[in-house]
């Protein structure tokens, strides 16, 4: 038996839009490349692809002309970071960070530090909230960018981001978020939330891998340096063909996402608290992150008195995380929950559970039935007075 | 035989070989001889440095009769242990002194990196067996 409990890395594909990708992709009126619009082939896929800006467009308030279509959110943040960084970098040579953010952002500051830029790393309080005053003390003259993620992929912490873009447009900062687990399940309004560049990408919301997108405010329109050329494609921000049936995908992904994310949430809210409460009984457990500010299909667990990779082992029929995902390959301490303050022990015993629109209560029952049964074993293999 | 974890998770590219899932899974040698006559303990290594284990050793004459550990650490960990455990029943404490930590890593096909953890085994049962030798 294996139980998906792993929404938070990627979701499924959901059939609607699967079934409007394989039109995409079978149909020979769509053959053409979007950017042939000499004649009818290319012309029906550039439609195709303009009216999925639209939908995009519209799922986070912003103008179509503002969507730039990208690989996924780790592309969009990298040519947000270095876009801007290197396009404003005579406004100044600080940017502003936190320490939970995703590494698509950590890496490329770690590299525009290399280039000569100052970056504060903001640390967020034990519950992972980081606090709008520590952005406005942080904020200095030579300030030009902050970085904040919306939800954190780990904790499903929810960040003050009305706040934040507020603080920012006030001392004329440029604002880039972070929407790849936020979009689609909280509401985005980039105008009301003063948000200048926001990350997008469709396979955290049931649409396909490989697309995603960067929101680039327009009005008045925001200097971005590209980091791929050969086409001018994307308004010159991004070059490269597009991919119809990704894009196509993507779009419609995002429409029924914001359709259906009243009941989803609310569904997934209660699935959550049904694992929740059945993770308590098992005993020795604790919540990473804030208890209320978070979004509802994440679930980051402290198992005390559990080594973290037996724990993993010994749950191998639960496809969860430990840490994030996409760094693969690593044992070591999430510094996400480290950053909360939670010790490496802790940290390394530590999972995410994420639910979405196909869990069941099935889902969760049995995933219940195996932490009862295997957490005790293990506990019971260590011994509770062992140093 | 190696099986890889179906997990979509930060261990995922970890294979443990079917030896090492056997003994973790089974552990039949889990537990604490605390309290019962003629029984030794050994204890080596620490939690917080991800490795931690409490060997019990009872023994009848010279020989071990039970053995039984507590421990704390990886799946190769735990094997390791539960394949200790195994080996030393019925075995004098001159025998135990022949342990060899190389070959149990290679039974269970543990990563180099993590080799060095058959030495917190070794020394909780030198320390066993040393307390044997105390009480004789």
């Amino acid at each position: 038996m294996n139980i998906y409990l792993d929404y938070a890395a990627s979701t499924p594909l959901d059939p609607r839009v699967a079934a409007r990708m394989i039109e995409c992709l079978t149909s020979a009126e769509l053959q053409g490349n979007p950017a042939s619009v000499t004649h009818a082939f290319g012309r029906r896929a550039r439609e195709l692809i303009e009216q999925a800006r639209v939908q995009v467009a519209q799922a986070i308030g912003a103008t179509p002309a503002s969507i730039v279509w990208t690989s996924g959110a780790t592309e969009s943040d990298n040519l947000a970071l270095f876009g801007a960084a290197q396009f404003h970098a005579d406004r100044g040579k600080h940017i502003i960070s936190a320490r939970t953010e995703h590494k698509a952002v950590l890496e490329p500051l770690k590299k525009l530090e290399k280039q000569g830029f100052k970056v504060t790393y903001l640390k967020p309080d034990t519950d992972g909230i980081v606090q709008p005053e520590q952005l406005q003390a942080a904020i200095t003259d030579q300030t030009v960018l902050v970085s904040l993620m919306h939800v954190n992929n780990e904790t499903g912490v929810i960040q003050d981001i009305a706040a934040m873009g507020q603080l920012c447009r006030t001392r004329n900062v440029l604002f880039h978020v972070d929407a790849a687990q936020s979009a689609g399940r909280l509401p985005i309004d980039v105008n009301a939330m003063h948000i200048d560049l926001l990350s997008l990408t469709a396979h955290k919301i049931y649409g396909p891998k490989g697309i995603g997108a960067l929101y680039v405010r327009r009005q008045p329109t925001l200097g971005l340096e590209p980091m791929i050329v050969g086409g001018g494609h994307e308004f010159g921000l991004r070059a490269g063909t597009l991919a119809t049936h990704q894009i196509v995908g993507f779009g419609t992904a995002l429409q029924l996402a914001i359709a259906e994310c009243e009941t989803d949430n609310a569904r997934v809210s209660t699935l959550r608290e049904r694992l929740w409460q059945g993770l308590q009984a098992v005993g020795g457990v604790e919540l990473n992150g804030h208890i209320t500010q978070r979004v509802p299909g994440i679930l980051n667990v402290a198992f005390q008195g559990v080594e973290g990779e037996s724990l993993m082992f010994a749950l191998h029929e639960l496809a969860v995380s430990a840490g994030s995902a996409c760094a693969t390959g690593s044992d070591e301490a999430s510094y996400v929950l480290r950053a909360l303050g939670r010790s490496d022990q802790l940290a390394q015993s530590s999972l995410r559970f994420s639910l979405g629109r196909f869990t069941t209560e099935a889902d969760i029952d049995a995933a219940l039935e195996i932490v009862a049964r295997e957490v005790p074993r293990l506990r019971a293999l260590t011994g509770q007075d062992l140093p | 035989m190696n099986v890889a974890l179906s997990a979509a998770n930060s261990f995922a590219t970890v294979d443990y070989s079917a030896d090492v899932v056997r003994l973790f899974k089974q552990a039949c040698h889990a537990g604490s001889l605390a309290g019962i006559e003629h029984a030794v303990c050994g204890q080596a290594g620490m939690r917080a440095k991800g490795a931690s284990v409490r060997l019990w050793l009872q023994f009848r004459d010279d020989r071990v009769q039970t053995a039984r550990f507590e421990a704390y650490g990886c799946p190769h960990f735990l094997a390791a242990a539960e394949a200790l455990c195994d080996w030393a029943e019925h075995r004098t404490r001159t025998e135990l002194e022949t342990w060899n930590w190389s070959e149990v890593a290679a039974y269970l096909a543990m990563p180099p990196a993590k080799r060095a953890r058959l030495l917190v085994l070794e020394d909780a049962l030198r320390h066993a067996a040393g307390v044997v030798g105390q009480n004789r």
